[in-house]
């Protein structure tokens, strides 16, 4: 008899510890399976814009994954795509409608559409990205 | 066919001999002691001679002659060695001569003669003062290297010893009544640091602003001009703000009267203080001026402070092994606007400050948040793996307690 | 509630005939010796594998391969999917934990001479089952698609060229292409959540088979034996309970690194080394001179692996043509003697 109720009672707690396992390998599974809200990062084409976003001496700075880049659409209308971290202490750049080239406020850095640097402390070029225009869409791919 | 093998041969033969008597200069100099073996040594490497030319191309002279007397007798066009004051002429021979350089180096300039009589140093040689500098002691005679080339007295990280070999020598420096700490100055300064520990060679060095040739003390006028040359909208909000005007008016240096010149420092919240800051200089304590330096000062701690928590927090959730990858996003964000509030103070209004600084404080704190939530979720884990583990144990616990329950009954 | 199970037993075993295998798994029993805990290695093993089928088919849910999002979905899964990074380092450390029990498992059941008749078969689908575990580590190395993984498995299949005359085309069928590049990965990939999956659970299932149909071997010593059910399968949970717990704490305390992403034409981090179960074989292979006899030292490196991979996969028969009073002297000097050689060289890979 006191046999019995031990064997009933060790029953109950190896379901009790079988269901605390089971919980606690299913729940971060759960949670695993349930998608983060942020749809995965680092696409290999990023859609800038449409073309009404970019009319002519237009640009605007994109995070291209981790990096920011700078989607310029020049004053002949041509697009350009290039990272816009200055290499010369990682200021941001912009675009000058004005002179046609892209100029980083710190401390008077320029480069040319190519991203070359020109003039200015800068010492190596921007690195650039290709634009495609699809129908209306302005994307921007990685260059391999 | 093998004649004319053989022949190729023997002048070559006979050329090689013949060339190397041909330069008598380098024959009988070599014999004069060790300054002149010296010279001898040194002019190997002179860019000069890597471009064909040799000793008479500059001193006159013919080398063909073994004769010394001959060889340097005017009518051979002999000119020696020239005495300061015709130093630059003497350079200037060719280097002034663009139809000659074009031989070389056709996009060189051939203008330093005519811009080194606008320095201080070519209007003082005018004058008569030949201890004043002239091309050689910038440009070491006989070992002159290009500027792009990091062994030349001219590459812009031997500039500032180059000057200062001069400038910082207290007894050549005396007769002119000038500082000599420039250089001193010049290493410990926010330039000086970036080119000697940071390795920036786009770093400013003294010629940067006084000019190479026609170096002269930048005046009051254009000391704005020279540093937004660089500083550019530094340069262009304090021209358009309330200050230009009387500050040009008093004859201020508009940009070293706060940063002085040679030993510019990173400025700090601190120069805006209402207690000790530079502005006191002027303005009087209870004044509006100083309430607005003072809310300047203020916004930009903010900033600083926001920034530098953020790094703390974030680099210690790096280091527990968390993706900080998003919240480096938002702090580079907010140190472009550092940066830009810094820049914005040159409106000399708190509003403008605010403008810049006020979307980088919130990026600051964001990337403070997540960083703190980062530690918060490894520390959970630690939590959510010792709930499981309590399981678990519990578990193996109370199977092993079966086993011995039923083996005691199996016997 | 037993009428009800009974009834159901009733269903199915006149469908499968399952009451043999219950009555054969009642009468189960596991010999009791000084030895008997190196029993629980292969179950150990058994277990790992499912928690790697289990753990891999979730890190397929976000794992885009690619040389172009392989990295970037590894660095979302370890970043941005809720208990992400608890998934993958249980894969990686699991991976790690299971070649360790393989290994175990192996040197236990060659010192105790169990391969010996009639139980061949189990021995050599066992020898196929380290391969095929290995080749998984190999294969899913790479996959992340890191700076490590990369010039890890430039490395180890620059070994696969030094074969004579086929060589290099093999080397162009494993890696895709002349170099390392997004192809591999994809044929890795491929190897890793297809074929290998495939091979290893048919092998799994042959290997346990044998078991059965063979029972645990038996030692001399042996004169106790405990019944499988419930005694050792039991035990056998206890200990998977303690394996999963560990793998769990490995995975908190010491997550698995990312690191940089793999650049083909970036210059070769300093000291890459491969996984600690390659170690002793890539430090054999080093210390090889170029040449030996003008047939290039590689070559012989990788004769002397195969022979020695052929010879533990034939065991069971060279032993049994062995003098009867050599046989106990010859096991125990490979098998303590290849133990010792296969740690020597792997500390001296790690350390040098």
């Amino acid at each position: 008899m006191e046999s019995m109720t031990r064997k009933r009672f060790l029953n109950l707690l190896l379901g009790g510890g079988v269901l605390g396992c089971l919980g606690s390998v299913i729940y971060p599974v759960l949670r695993y399976l349930l998608p983060p809200e942020q749809v995965e990062a680092e696409p290999d084409t990023l859609k800038a814009g449409t073309m009404k976003d970019f009319p002519i001496g237009a640009s605007k700075i994109f995070k291209f994954g981790r990096q920011p880049v700078i989607v310029i659409r020049d004053v002949k209308g041509v697009f350009h795509a290039l990272t816009a971290t200055c290499t010369h202490l990682d200021c941001i750049v912009q675009y000058s409608k004005e002179a046609d080239l892209i100029w980083c406020a710190c401390h008077n850095g320029k480069y040319d559409l190519s991203g070359k640097n020109i003039s200015g402390p800068p010492p190596r070029p921007l690195q650039a990205f290709t634009v495609s225009v699809k129908g209306e869409d302005v994307l921007v791919v990685r260059t391999a | 066919m093998r004649r004319v093998a053989m022949t190729v041969l023997l002048s070559m033969l006979t050329a090689g001999p013949a060339a190397a008597v041909q330069n008598q200069c380098a024959v009988c100099h070599a014999t004069l002691g060790e300054k002149h073996q010296a010279i001898l040594k040194a002019f190997d490497n002179d860019i000069h001679r890597e471009r064909g030319l040799s000793c008479d191309s500059c001193h006159g002279g013919n080398p063909a002659l073994d004769d010394a007397a001959a060889a340097m007798s005017p009518d051979a066009g002999f000119v020696g060695a020239p005495s300061k004051a015709d130093m630059p002429k003497f350079c200037g021979k060719c280097h002034s001569n663009p139809a000659y350089m074009k031989k070389f180096n056709p996009s060189l300039p051939v203008d330093q003669e005519l811009t080194y009589y606008t320095s201080v140093h070519g209007q003082r040689l005018k004058a008569g003062d030949a201890a004043v500098a002239a091309c050689a002691d910038c440009h070491i005679a006989h070992s002159i290297r290009p500027a792009k080339d990091p062994t030349s007295s001219v590459y812009v990280k031997n500039i500032p010893q180059t000057c200062g070999k001069c400038h910082s020598n207290v007894q050549l420096m005396a007769p002119y009544k000038i500082p000599t700490d420039q250089l001193a100055q010049y290493t410990s300064s926010v330039h000086g640091k970036a080119l000697f520990e940071k390795g920036d060679t786009a770093a400013p060095v003294c010629t940067t602003c006084h000019g190479n040739h026609g170096a002269v003390p930048p005046g009051v006028e254009n000391i704005g001009q020279v540093c937004g040359m660089c500083h550019v909208h530094n340069a262009e909000f304090f021209q358009s703000s309330p200050m230009a005007k009387p500050w040009a008016k008093r004859k201020f240096h508009m940009c070293a009267t706060c940063h002085h010149e040679h030993d510019i420092q990173h400025p700090t919240a601190q120069l805006l203080s209402p207690d000790n800051g530079i502005c006191m200089k002027c303005h009087s304590p209870s004044s509006p001026q100083i309430a607005v330096a003072s809310a300047m000062q203020k916004k930009l701690e903010s900033i600083e402070d926001a920034y530098q928590r953020a790094q703390k927090d974030i680099l210690a959730a790096e280091e527990k092994g968390m993706d900080m990858a998003e919240a480096r996003d938002l702090w580079d964000a907010s140190r472009m606007a550092m940066y830009q509030s810094k820049t914005a103070i040159h409106h000399f209004s708190a509003a403008s400050v605010a403008e810049v600084a006020d979307p980088g404080i919130q990026n600051a704190e964001k990337a403070d948040q997540a960083a703190k939530d980062a530690a918060a979720d490894f520390q959970n884990r630690r939590i959510g793996l010792g709930v499981a583990s309590l399981f678990i144990t519990f578990l193996v616990v109370v199977i092993y307690l079966k086993i011995k329950d039923f083996e005691s009954s199996q016997g | 509630m037993n009428v009800l199970s009974g009834q159901l037993l009733d269903w199915v075993d006149e469908r499968l005939h399952v009451r043999p295998l219950i009555e054969m798994a009642r009468h189960k029993a596991v010999p009791v010796h000084r030895g008997s805990v190196f029993y629980y290695a292969g179950g150990v093993c058994l277990f790992l594998f499912i928690l790697q089928v289990a753990s891999g088919i979730l890190l397929l849910m976000y794992y885009r391969v690619g040389a172009d999002s392989s990295y970037e979905s590894v660095r979302y899964i370890s970043a941005k999917v809720s208990f992400g990074w608890l998934i993958r380092s249980v894969h990686s450390w699991g991976a790690n934990i299971m070649i360790f029990f393989v290994l175990t498992h192996m040197f236990s059941v060659f010192l105790m001479k169990a391969f010996r008749n009639p139980r061949e078969l189990t021995w050599m689908s066992g020898c196929v089952l380290l391969g095929l575990s290995m080749a998984f580590g190999f294969s899913g190395y790479l996959l992340p698609w890191n700076e490590l993984a990369f010039f890890a498995t430039k490395v180890g299949t620059d070994i696969i060229g030094q074969v004579p005359l086929v060589g290099h085309w093999m080397l162009k069928i494993v890696r895709g292409g002349d170099e390392v590049t997004g192809a591999t990965l994809s044929r890795f990939f491929g190897l890793h959540v297809a074929v290998l999956p495939a091979l290893l659970s048919v092998t799994i299932g042959l290997h346990l088979t044998f078991v059965q149909i063979q029972g645990m071997a038996e030692v001399r010593e042996a004169k106790k034996t405990m019944p499988f059910f419930p005694n050792f399968f039991l035990r056998d949970a206890m200990l998977w309970l303690v394996v999963l717990n560990a793998v769990a704490i490995l995975s908190v305390f010491f997550p698995w690194e990312l690191g940089k992403k793999a650049e083909a034409l970036s210059s070769a981090p300093a000291g890459i080394k491969p996984e600690w179960y390659f170690l002793s074989q890539y430090q054999f292979l080093k210390l090889l001179p170029p040449r030996i006899l003008l047939i290039p030292g590689e070559l012989w490196g990788i004769m002397v692996l195969g022979t020695t991979g052929g010879l533990l996969f034939l065991t069971p028969f060279w032993e049994k043509a062995l003098p009867e009073e050599r046989k106990e002297i010859v096991v125990r000097l490979l098998g303590w003697g290849g133990l010792a050689v296969l740690l020597a060289m792997t500390l001296w890979g790690y350390l040098s």
